[in-house]
């Protein structure tokens, strides 16, 4: 064997298995999150997160979710989303538009359920389409004013700790600005959530 | 050079698929959530608190401060598992692999987020899984 098959052969040998070490935290995450262990399922998707996985930032905000903490959950979808982007699919994106909607960021919600709606299976899809037209129904403009005064007030001071919450409530703001008769406060809001997008510092929990 | 070549192909596919996650794995997780999704049953609203201020809740009572002490140290925790987790990824860049070391950093980041999580079940864990007013999600 020539000095250069060699060489190759060691770096075959030491190149990274093709399982990765974050493969297991993300299975046993998989069968806590099933046996409603979503403490656990959340510690094992972080410790998969740690250990490299970009993909386990999703199923770590699912957990959130369930946990009852869905404006983390919405802020962690933010960070997912930013770290892989092509990770997520329709039943991730269902529980994105679900932690939005548990959060009251009804647009959000709905952009989130419209967008699985056109993957998602025949059992999901008159469901999304019910939780569409309630949104719809909710969103009465003269309640739109103040919904957009509190994101912007609460975005404004999670923006230095939490940039990543504080984009989703600008978003949220200026899609409720585009919703309003008065486009109340649109162009601020499109400029903070332009300041908080994903070129700006990250927070996360 | 025939076979060096094509040991360097088993390299480069050998350290590609490290990110990939494996196809049964991918289906255990598409299962678990499928499982437990469960769409809300309460009605939209506009006027739901988001995040409600530090400021609003009252520090005066023990009840208050115990909370307030208790949310803390989550976030002190949370900053740890944060902290871990980006030394790790930092590990990672030097080794091109899991170290001890991140091995480590890994259990401390488990140990860090189970304590964050844990530490408040009360106030934020939910044990039928679900948001709350979600009717046992």
């Amino acid at each position: 064997m020539s000095p250069s098959s060699l060489v190759v052969l060691a770096l075959l040998l030491a190149a990274e298995p093709a399982v990765p070490s974050s493969e297991p935290h993300l299975v046993a995450g998989a069968e806590a999150f099933r046996a409603e262990a979503y403490e656990k399922a959340l510690v094992e998707f972080r410790v998969a997160e740690a250990l490299g996985s970009t993909e386990a930032a999703w199923y770590a905000a699912t957990s959130l979710l369930k946990l009852g903490r869905p404006e983390d959950a919405v802020e962690a979808f933010v960070l997912a989303e930013r770290s892989n982007r092509g990770a997520s699919d329709a039943l991730l994106e269902v529980y994105r538009g679900q932690a939005c909607y548990a959060a009251g960021l009804l647009v959000c919600a709905d952009r989130w359920f419209e967008s699985a709606s056109s993957r998602a299976g025949p059992r999901l899809v008159p469901q999304l389409k019910a939780l569409r037209s309630a949104i719809r129904d909710a969103l009465q403009p003269a309640q739109l004013d103040p919904a957009i005064d509190r994101l912007l007030s609460r975005a404004t001071e999670l923006a230095p700790e939490r940039p990543a919450l504080a984009f989703a409530l600008a978003e949220e703001a200026g899609g409720l600005a585009a919703r309003s008769p008065t486009r109340h406060r649109q162009a601020e809001a499109t400029a903070l959530a332009g300041r908080l997008g994903p070129a700006a510092p990250r927070g996360r929990r | 050079m025939k076979p060096c070549a094509l040991m360097l192909v088993l390299v480069s596919a050998s350290t590609a698929s490290a990110d990939e996650l494996a196809p049964r794995t991918r289906a255990l997780l598409h299962e678990a959530l499928e499982a437990r999704l469960t769409l809300p049953a309460d009605a939209p609203s506009l006027q739901r608190p988001v995040l409600p201020p530090p400021a609003s809740a009252p520090a005066t009572s023990p009840a208050a401060a115990r909370e307030s002490r208790s949310a803390a140290n989550r976030a002190a925790q949370s900053a740890t598992a944060n902290k871990v987790a980006q030394d790790v990824a930092n590990g990672r860049g030097r080794n091109n692999g899991p170290s001890d070391s991140a091995r480590n950093a890994a259990g401390q980041a488990r140990a860090a987020e189970a304590r964050a999580t844990g530490g408040n079940g009360a106030t934020h864990g939910n044990p039928h899984g679900g948001p709350p007013g979600k009717g046992g999600n």
